[in-house]
Formats: structure tokens, sequence, C-alpha cells
């Protein structure tokens, strides 16, 4: 029973083999040098630049400042109230970046997750038709669909901002990312040295909070090469009236006030570079 | 077809299927796992289970699960398994208060029963994971479990030719995190227990399953004086549903609100499914009491008074010969072949 498929797979391997040789070419009718006797696209089709302008890598180009200096973990920083802290960790998400249209409409970049990490400027947001742009939206978090919709990590290949990270940022027992995960310590004795930690991971869907940020200069999308959206975070919004010294830890569900303070903290921490 | 292939001398004709095995084996092997469905015997009286579109029960990936669920790889030091907490024998519960997770830390809340776990729509006692395959990360990352990772599980196993086997055969993929969930969760939805005493005598026309006592029980739980039924309903006996069933006056642990983060929400734990309570002891979700027995003074006392407090919960009496009935009842929930069976054995 099972011989004659095997044999019959095999002659339609053969016959595959054989399709190989067929002619190659251009097998797009909209292209210019559209070949019909072509059978097979060899990836060379060439359009009239005006009717399909191809899509173009976007990314954002952030630079993460504390203060007036740029970020980093190994700076102890001091804050407008006067107590000094140190960070270890601040990793936060971004995602469902929409382009402004000079109209107003929004076109929305398909699978825009982003995971912003101390240390790099560059991130790649997706692609994007080229065109003119006055502005950009985009969450701090993740949109409910990808954080609640039943995917997790594990369905994502290594290396996907929503893959595993180390640390992590997702919470295994409650199905969820953390948007923001920022850790590190804190000196509560005023002898200038931080003593104390504090951990403070916020996730959940009620959090996200949606930031929109206005071009001076249309932002010009072309053809040809990679596009950049200039932004300065400046991270030390963070903790504005977020008293350290008495209230250090949040995993959201468990001191949502804080979370909820770092959130709407977050949210007005970008502007144009 | 058979005839087609008479033109053939046998000899020349296994020639040349052999070198056509020859040619194609590589290839098939690579482009699809072996498929062979395997089919979960669903019990009379029970339904069938949503089985996701993506994790079709096959022979291969229910046994790999099952490797998956023995294997004390998935722990940082290699010292505990999933079995390790969820014994056969009871129920796949643990009979600690709490689990001892590696290095002996101690968990919080007390580890849930899994049969019937397929029918399952939100996961442990605060609902905060919609699917079973999802279950399967939070063991393995918790702390005062496994305390490990899953890309590093993904790790040693990929370390492990007789597992890139495995899960090659199961879902064509080499070991990932992918597979490693969705294995584990096939192998968990075989746990149908559905042949208790009150399955043969309700389903199976088995009059004499249930002893007298039972029988009374039976109409004590489904009175509208205990109200047992109103959450434990069903062929599974869970609404699927979180009630603060009146434990506390104040909760240390705020159960599914921790998830939801409603102050409505706050000492709600989920509705267990009552099979095989016989064997599952201790209850509640942080394992507070100790038998059946005070279980049931538990629901005769009317709960302790929170304001989230599901108004079935109120004071009611019962003559002991009424407690011992009901006691008899919720007995005939134990499933001996489920608690014995082979196949869910290494």
């Amino acid at each position: 029973m099972f011989r004659i498929p095997i044999t019959f797979l095999c002659l339609i391997f053969l016959f595959l083999n054989t399709a190989c040789q067929k002619e190659k070419g251009c097998t797009d009718p909209k292209a210019l040098n559209y070949n019909p006797s072509a059978k097979e696209s060899d990836g060379n089709c060439q359009y009239p630049a005006a009717i399909s302008p191809q899509p173009v890598q976007l990314n954002f180009h952030l630079h993460q400042h504390f203060g007036t200096p740029e970020f980093d973990t190994a700076t102890q920083y001091l804050l407008p109230s006067g107590v000094k802290i140190q960070l270890s960790q601040l990793r936060f998400y971004l995602s469902n970046v929409r382009l402004i249209n000079l109209d107003g409409t929004e076109i929305l970049i398909p699978e825009s997750w982003i995971l912003v990490k101390p240390g790099i400027e560059t991130f790649p947001i997706g692609t994007v038709t080229p065109g003119k742009f006055k502005g950009v939206k985009f969450l701090v978090g993740i949109d409910s669909a990808s954080n609640s919709g039943g995917t997790s990590p594990a369905d994502r290949p290594a290396g996907h901002p929503l893959g595993f990270q180390s640390p992590s940022m997702f919470w295994s027992w409650a199905s969820g990312y953390i948007f923001v995960r920022m850790e590190g310590s804190v000196d509560t004795t005023g002898t200038g040295t931080p003593n104390l930690s504090f951990v403070c991971h916020v996730g959940s869907n009620a959090l996200k909070r949606e930031v929109q940020i206005n071009f001076t200069d249309t932002l010009s999308v072309s053809s040809g090469a990679e596009s950049f959206v200039h932004l300065k975070v400046q991270l030390d919004k963070l903790f504005d009236n977020v008293n350290l010294k008495v209230n250090r830890n949040t995993h959201t569900m468990d001191n949502l006030p804080l979370a909820t303070q770092i959130v709407n903290n977050a949210a007005t921490m970008f502007s144009e570079e | 077809m058979k005839n087609k292939f008479n033109i053939f001398s046998d000899g020349l004709k296994f020639s040349v299927l052999a070198i056509g095995l020859i040619a194609c084996s590589r290839d098939a092997e690579l482009q699809s796992p072996n498929l062979s469905p395997f089919s979960i015997e669903i019990p009379a009286g029970f339904p069938s289970p949503e089985i996701p579109a993506d994790n079709a029960m096959t022979q291969n990936r229910v046994s790999l699960g099952k490797r998956l669920f023995f294997e004390k790889a998935l722990s940082i030091d290699s010292s505990i398994s999933c079995a390790s907490c969820h014994f056969q024998i009871n129920g796949f519960s643990d009979p600690k208060r709490f689990s001892l997770g590696v290095g002996d830390s101690i968990g919080v809340r007390n580890a849930m029963a899994l049969s019937n776990v397929a029918y399952q729509e939100d996961f442990f006692w605060d609902g905060g994971v919609p699917s079973l395959e999802l279950q399967v990360l939070a063991p393995i990352e918790n702390p005062l479990e496994m305390n490990f990772s899953v890309p590093q599980v993904v790790e040693r196993l990929k370390n492990d030719p007789s597992y890139i086997s495995d899960f090659k055969k199961a879902y064509n993929r080499e070991p990932d995190a992918y597979a490693l969930v969705r294995a584990i969760a096939a192998f968990e939805r075989t746990f149908i227990s559905g042949n208790s005493p009150f399955d043969q005598y309700t389903y199976q026309g088995k009059t004499s399953a249930l002893s007298a006592s039972a029988l009374r029980g039976k109409d004590i739980f489904f009175g509208e004086k205990a109200e047992c039924f109103h959450c434990h309903t069903g062929f599974n006996f869970t609404d699927n549903r979180f009630q603060n069933n009146g434990l506390y006056s104040e909760y240390q642990d705020i159960g599914r609100a921790r998830v939801t983060i409603k102050s409505s929400d706050i000492g709600r734990f989920k509705t267990p499914s009552l099979r095989n309570i016989e064997v599952t002891a201790p209850y509640m979700h942080d394992g507070s009491i100790a038998s059946l027995e005070a279980v049931v003074q538990h629901y005769m006392s009317g709960g302790k008074g929170h304001p989230n407090q599901s108004p079935l919960i109120k004071p009611f009496t019962l003559t002991l010969q009424e407690q011992q009935d009901l006691i008899a009842f919720l007995k005939s929930l134990t499933d001996e072949s489920f608690l014995n069976r082979q196949s869910l054995q290494p």
C-alpha cells in the first residue's frame, strides 16, 4: 500500500527538477522588462519608479539621555529631588508604530515591536512605502493583541523582540510582556552612595501609553535608502513624582500607583531630535 | 492500482522501489513530521476537548511530551521535573501543602491537580495564563520552582541526539521553545479522567457503582442546601470561573486580582475540578485545609465574610451522617483507572 505513493512522490520530485530548467526572467506583467515566456522569476523585474515605490527600512535613531549626559549603567545620577541612583537595568518596549501622512491619516507599520536597551541607538521599526510624513505615533508597551492574545516568546524565533530575552521581558505566570523593566539602587540615607535596591517591572494592557511626536520638518522617506526617525529619550523623566526613598518596588499588580506613575512618565520622555 | 506493477518481475519491482525509497526517504523525513494521530478516548458524558490547530495530537508529540514531563533537565540543577510536584497517584497534584522547587525552595500555592486539564480555559489558581502551551513556561522560569530559562533548557536538549530525533519526529524542528511547550501540552491533554464510580453510575448504566451513602451524598451535593453544584458544575465539576469562597476575611494572596488589578477580584481563585478530589489533599489555593471533612466544615460555617465572598457561601447545617454521605459522594469521583493508567507513566 505504501509503495505506490512513494514512487509517485519520486516522479513529482523528478518533474520539479525538470521544471528548474525552464526559462527564467521577469514574470510580473506590470514590470518594464516583463518576459511573457519566462516561467520562473529571476528576481530582476524593473518597475517605473513612480508607480511602484519599493518599501524601505525605517528605523528609530534614539539618543537616550539621563539629565544632560547620555545614559549608561555605570554612572550614578542625581535626581532633581537630590537622591542619587544607579540603574543596572533599563529596558522598555515600543510598538504599534504609525507614521502620520500630511493629510493626517496614519500608516501602521506592521509588526513594529521594538525593545529599547541601553547603549544602542538604531532600532529597526519595519518597512514603509516612501512618502512624506508629518509625525509619528507609537505605544510605550506592547499592543494588546500581541501582549495577551495567546502568543508568547515560545512562538517567536530567537532574536525576535518578542522572543525570549535575558533578562526576561515576559511574565510567564500572567502571560504578558514587561513593558518597562528598570532596576538599580538608590541612596536612601543621604551618604551619596546608593544602598538599597529598587525593582520596577511594569506591564499589563491597561498600562500601555500612546505617544505622538509631530515633526518640525516633514520626514521624507524615499526609495533606495533606509530612513530614520530621530528621537531624544529623556530617561530621568521616568522618576518624576516618584519617591524612590520610600517607594522602590513594583511588579505592577502589587504596587499599581507606582507602576502607573512610571508609564505616565514614560509617555513624556520622547521628543524630536 | 496494484495491477499496474504486474509488468515488473518481482525482483525488478523490489529494486525499483528500493531505489525510490533511498532517493526519497531523506527528503520525506525532512519535510514532514510523522503525523500518526493520537486519538484521545473520550469518556461517555464528556465533550471532545478543543485541540489548538497548531498542536494536533500525534503519537510522537504525546511521546515527546511524556519524556519532557519526566525530564529533570528542565530545572536549573537537573533536580526536578514536572512529575516532581504532580504525582499521578494524587491526580497529578502534590500531597505537600506547598511544593518544593530546586534547592528545596518553597512555593506559595498548592500545586493544582491536572485531571482533565485538556478542558481548562485558564491556568493557575488566578487564571493568569490562557493556554496549556503557555502554562509550560511558568514552572520552568519560576525562581521557586525550576528556576531556569526556556532558552537554556532548549540548549540542553539540543545536546542530546535522542531529543533532536524526537523533536524532529514530533514537530519536524530542532529542539526549540515552540515545540517544547506544545509537546508537554499534548501529553497533558491525555490526562482524561472519566471512569469513576460516579461516571459508571451516571453514564455507563452501572446502578451498583454508587453506595447508598454516596447516592444520599449526591442529593446533598446537587441540592439547594449545600449548593455545591452551582460552582462545581458540569461533567468536570467546575464552572471554570473565579470565586471567593470565604476562606479568609483578609487575603495575603489576592488571587485573581493579581492578574486583573481589580479590587472586585481580590480573594477570587479558580474553581477547581472535583475529579479525584479524594487524593488531591490538601485543599484550597494555599493547601490550608487538610481533609475533606474540614472542607465540608468550612462551607457549613458560611465563610469569613470577605466583601467579595460569593453569595452562595452562607451557613448551613448537615448532620454527621449527611456530612459522611456528602464525602462518600465526593470519593465516588475517584477514577482508579486514571490514577494507575500505564500510558501516563515514564
